[in-house]
C-alpha cells in the first residue's frame, strides 16, 4: 500500500533542477552576513552611541510603544516590581506606552540572539551575561554602548563592582571595555534558614564555615534535612562550598580567563568536591535530590522541610510569600582555607537598549528611573534587593526582608563577588552541571571531576 | 495519520485507476497540464521542505553563533560529530529508546488488537477511545502529567508504598540507571493507541474468508493470530515499525519537559543535542550538521528496515 517510488520524468527533472539551482544561489550567503553588525560602518559599535539628551525631553512628546522583555516571569516579588517601575514610568511619560514581554531565563538564552537580530527588536531588553555569544551582541553593533548614558546619569558612582558582567571589550572579554548594560537588582547566593529548626537544634545561625558544617551534623543527628536542594540548586549550593576553598580572585581569574596559571584541577576545588560529594552521598540533602525539581525544593523548605536553602536572592519574594517569620537570612560565612567573606553573584540579568530602537534616550531614562531612588523603593517594598545605591534605604519592618538587607548591610563593600564558574566557556555549564550529578551520585570520584571540568574548559 | 491515509488510498484506488483509464491524456504534451496541478504543491515543498534543507546543509559547513558573520569551517563540523564519545553515546541512547516506542508499542498493540478484533465486545469502542487519548494530547502536556507521576512525591511511589513495596519508590527521573526507561515507557504510552488504531483498520481489510478457511482447518484462537491476522497485517506493521523508529530517534518533547537530558547526560538523546548545541551553545553549524547526521541516520536504518520488512513480499 506504501509507494514509496514516483514517476520521475524529464520535465520534473529539468524542473526540479532549476528550482534546486535556484534555491542553492539564494541560499549561499554566509550565515550571518546580513547581520547589522555586519552591513556597513553606520552601524558599527562606535557609531552607535546614541548622544544623550536631557532626561526631562529624553522621550518627548509623539505617543509611541516602547517594548520590554525581561527574565522574570517566574520570579514572584521581582515582576511585580518590573510592573510597578512600569506603571510609574508611563505616568511620568503620559506619551509612551510600554509594552512589557515577560519571559524566562532558559527561554530567552535561547531566542534572544535570533531577536536581537530580527528586523523589529524589543526597544530595552535584559540579556543573558555573562555566557556565550551576549558577550558580543555590542560588538556586533546589535545594543548600544551605554558610556555616554552612563556619565550623564552617574551609573557608574551608582552600580560600582556589579557593573562587571554589563562590560565587554572588542574581543567579547567580560569585565573591560564599555559598558553595554545596566543592573536593576543584586542577585548573589546566601543561605536561607528555618528558624525554628535552628533553635530546636540549640544552635546559632553559624559564624564560620567549621560552625555551618558543625550544624549540618547536628541536623542529621536530629532526624532532620540539612539541606534542601533540588536539581537546578546543586550548582548554587556548589558555587557555596567551592567559595570556601577557593579565593574569588582565582575563580574570576579561572572563570574569565585572565589567571592562566589558575586550574580547576588544584587542591581548593579538589577539597570543595570532596565536601559536595559527601553532602550527596551521606544524607545530608533531601532524599532523591536528583528527581526533585528546582521550585519543589525551595517550596518545600518554605513549608517547613530541611534546615538551610542555600540558594540566590532572586528566589526571595516566593520564599518570603510563602515561608514568612519562620524563615532567616544569613550570607555563607568565611573559612580558615579563604578568610574572606566571598560571595556568588553580582548584578542581575542587565538591560540593554537595541541599537535598533528608534527611541534610546527614552530607552536610557527608563533605566535611570528603574535604578533611581523611586525605582529602589518599588523593589523593596516587593521583597527584591536593588543593584545600586540608594540615597536613602527605607525602613523595613522586622522580618526576612529586612534580615536580607542587613546581611548584605552589615557586609557592604567588604565582600566580594565570585562570578559563576560555568560561565568559562559556552558549553561549561550544561557540562558541569551533568559532572556535578555524577559527583553527587558518587559515580565519579572528586579527582574525576576536578580533571573533566578542567578538560572541557580547554577545549574552549 | 499514515495509517488512515494508506487505508484511504486502498478504499479509493480503485475508482481513481477507473477514471484515468477514462481520461487517459493525449500522448502530444498531456502531461505537462499534469504538472502543472503539482506546481504549487511543488512550490510549496521547494519553499519550505527543500529550501531549509539546502540552507541547513549551507550552514553545517560553518561556525557561527547565530548572529556574528559565520567562519568557513567546510566539514569539520562532521568530523567532530564522529570523533566526539559524548555525540557518539547520544545515538546509543536512541537505540534503546527504539525497543520503548516501537518493539513494546508494536508488541501490545498487536495483543490489544487481537483481542478487540477476535469477537465482538461489549464496549469496545470505549477502549479503543482512551487507548487512543495519549495520541491526541499535546506531548508538553503529557511530559508534565508524567514528570508529576514519577515524582518522588508522586503517584506511582505513593501506589508502590500503599501495596508495601516502599523498597521499590524513587525518584525514578533522578535515578542514572532508570531514567530512560522511565522516559521511554512514556513513549510506549503514547504509541500504543497509534499502532492499535492502524492494526485495528488492517484487520477489517483482512478477508472473513481466511479466518473460516482457518477454523475450517481446526485453527485455535492463537494459530488464527499467527496464520492469517500477522500475515494480513504485514504492511500495517511495515508504516508501524517505520514511523515508530523515526520517533524515537526524534523524541525531543519528553526529554525537554521531564528530564532535560539528566541525570547526569543519562537521557540526552540526538534531538536533545541538536537543540542544546544549536540553541544553548550557539555553535550553530555544529547543531545543525549534527540534525542533519540525525536525519541520514534515521533514513539509512529506515531504508534498510524497510527493505528487511518488504524483501519477503515480492
Amino acid at each position: 500500500m506504501m509507494t514509496w517510488k514516483r514517476p520521475f520524468t524529464r520535465l520534473a527533472g529539468y524542473a526540479s533542477v532549476t528550482m534546486t539551482a535556484a534555491i542553492m544561489i539564494s541560499a549561499c550567503a554566509a550565515p550571518g552576513a546580513s547581520a547589522p553588525g555586519s552591513v556597513a560602518p553606520t552601524t558599527a559599535p562606535s557609531q552607535t552611541t546614541a548622544s544623550p539628551s536631557a532626561a526631562a525631553s529624553a522621550c518627548g512628546t509623539d505617543s509611541f510603544t516602547m517594548v520590554t522583555e525581561d527574565v522574570e516571569a517566574g520570579n514572584g516579588g521581582v515582576t511585580e516590581a518590573i510592573d510597578q517601575v512600569n506603571a510609574e514610568f508611563m505616568a511620568k511619560y503620559p506619551n509612551v506606552t510600554i509594552k512589557r514581554i515577560k519571559t524566562t531565563f532558559e527561554d530567552l538564552q535561547t531566542k534572544q540572539p535570533l531577536e536581537v537580530t530580527a528586523p523589529n527588536p524589543p526597544d530595552v531588553f535584559q540579556i543573558v551575561v555573562p555566557s556565550g555569544p551576549f558577550a558580543n551582541f555590542g560588538n556586533a553593533g546589535l545594543i548600544l554602548n551605554l558610556d555616554d548614558y552612563a556619565a550623564q546619569y552617574g551609573w557608574v558612582d551608582r552600580s560600582g563592582p556589579l557593573l562587571h558582567n554589563s562590560r565587554f571589550d572588542s574581543s567579547g572579554q567580560v569585565g573591560t571595555g564599555p559598558l553595554y548594560a545596566l543592573p536593576q537588582l543584586e542577585e548573589i547566593v546566601g543561605v536561607y534558614y528555618n528558624k525554628e529548626k535552628l533553635a530546636a537544634l540549640k544552635l546559632q545561625v553559624p559564624g564560620t564555615w567549621d560552625e555551618f558544617l558543625a550544624s549540618l551534623d547536628a541536623a542529621k543527628g536530629a532526624g532532620e534535612i540539612p539541606i534542601m536542594v533540588g536539581t537546578s540548586g546543586q550548582g548554587h549550593l556548589y558555587a557555596m562550598v567551592y567559595n570556601r576553598y577557593v579565593t574569588s580572585a582565582d575563580i574570576n581569574g579561572w572563570t574569565e580567563h585572565t589567571a592562566p596559571d589558575v586550574s580547576f584541577d588544584s587542591a581548593g576545588w579538589l577539597e570543595a568536591a570532596r565536601v559536595f560529594q559527601k553532602w550527596g552521598t551521606g544524607g545530608y540533602l533531601e532524599p532523591d535530590f536528583n528527581a526533585v525539581a528546582y521550585d519543589d525544593a525551595w517550596k518545600r523548605f518554605a513549608a517547613g522541610e530541611g534546615l538551610y536553602l542555600p540558594v540566590g536572592i532572586w528566589l526571595h519574594g516566593g520564599i518570603a510569600d510563602a515561608g514568612g517569620d519562620k524563615i532567616g537570612f544569613f550570607l555563607p560565612p568565611a573559612s580558615k582555607e579563604v578568610p574572606a567573606l566571598q560571595v556568588q553573584g553580582g548584578g542581575g540579568q542587565p538591560w540593554a537598549i537595541s541599537a535598533a530602537s528608534k527611541h534610546p534616550d527614552c530607552g536610557a531614562a527608563y533605566l535611570e528611573f528603574m535604578t533611581s531612588q523611586r525605582g529602589g523603593e518599588i523593589l523593596i517594598e516587593h521583597s527584591a534587593h536593588p543593584g545600586f545605591k540608594m540615597e536613602t534605604v527605607p525602613t523595613i519592618p522586622a522580618g526576612l526582608d529586612r534580615d536580607l538587607v542587613e546581611a548584605l548591610n552589615t557586609v557592604n563593600g567588604s565582600y566580594t563577588l565570585s562570578t559563576f564558574e560555568g560561565t568559562a566557556t559556552a558549553t561549561l555549564g550544561p557540562v558541569i552541571r551533568a559532572l556535578r550529578q555524577e559527583l553527587l551520585a558518587n559515580r565519579i570520584t572528586p579527582e574525576e571531576f576536578v580533571k573533566g571540568v578542567q578538560a572541557e574548559y580547554e577545549k574552549g | 495519520m499514515t495509517g488512515s491515509a494508506g487505508s484511504a488510498e486502498i478504499a479509493l484506488g480503485r475508482p481513481l485507476r477507473a477514471m484515468g483509464r477514462r481520461f487517459r491524456p493525449s500522448r502530444s504534451g498531456g502531461h505537462l497540464v499534469g504538472y502543472l496541478y503539482l506546481l504549487p504543491a511543488m512550490v510549496l515543498y521547494a519553499g519550505f521542505v527543500i529550501y531549509p534543507l539546502i540552507q541547513g546543509v549551507w550552514i553545517s559547513l560553518f561556525e557561527w553563533d547565530g548572529f556574528s558573520v559565520a567562519t568557513w569551517v567546510g566539514l569539520e563540523n562532521y568530523r567532530s560529530i564522529l570523533t566526539d564519545s559524548a555525540l557518539r553515546a547520544g545515538f546509543g541512547r536512541a537505540v534503546v529508546l527504539i525497543v520503548f516506542y516501537s518493539i513494546i508499542p508494536i508488541a501490545l498493540g498487536l495483543l490489544i488488537t487481537a483481542i478487540l478484533s477476535s469477537r465482538p465486545m461489549r464496549g469496545a469502542s470505549i477502549y479503543r477511545t482512551i487507548l487512543f487519548v495519549p495520541q491526541v494530547l499535546p506531548i508538553i502536556v503529557i511530559g508534565i502529567v508524567w514528570r508529576w507521576m514519577y515524582n518522588p512525591d508522586g503517584p506511582i511511589n505513593a501506589a508502590l508504598t500503599s501495596i508495601g513495596l516502599a523498597s521499590l519508590a524513587r525518584g525514578w527521573l533522578g535515578d542514572f540507571t532508570l531514567a530512560l526507561p522511565a522516559v521511554g515507557l512514556v513513549g510506549s504510552w503514547v504509541s500504543i493507541g497509534f499502532i492499535m488504531v492502524l492494526m485495528l483498520a488492517g484487520v477489517q481489510q483482512i478477508s472473513r474468508d481466511l479466518y473460516d478457511a482457518a477454523r475450517v482447518d481446526g485453527a485455535g484462537r492463537v494459530q488464527e493470530f499467527f496464520a492469517v491476522t500477522l500475515p494480513g497485517l504485514r504492511n500495517q506493521l511495515v508504516v508501524a515499525v517505520m514511523v515508530t523508529v523515526i520517533t524515537a530517534f526524534r523524541a525531543f518533547g519528553l526529554i525537554f519537559t521531564m528530564t532535560t537530558g539528566g541525570p547526569g547526560t543519562e537521557t540526552t538523546v540526538p534531538a536533545w543535542q541538536v537543540y542544546t548545541t544549536t540553541f544553548r551553545f550557539f555553535q550553530v553549524g555544529l547543531g545543525t550538521a549534527l540534525g542533519i547526521s540525525l536525519a541520514l541516520v534515521i533514513f539509512g536504518i529506515v531504508s534498510a528496515l524497510r527493505w528487511l520488512l518488504e524483501r519477503g513480499e515480492r
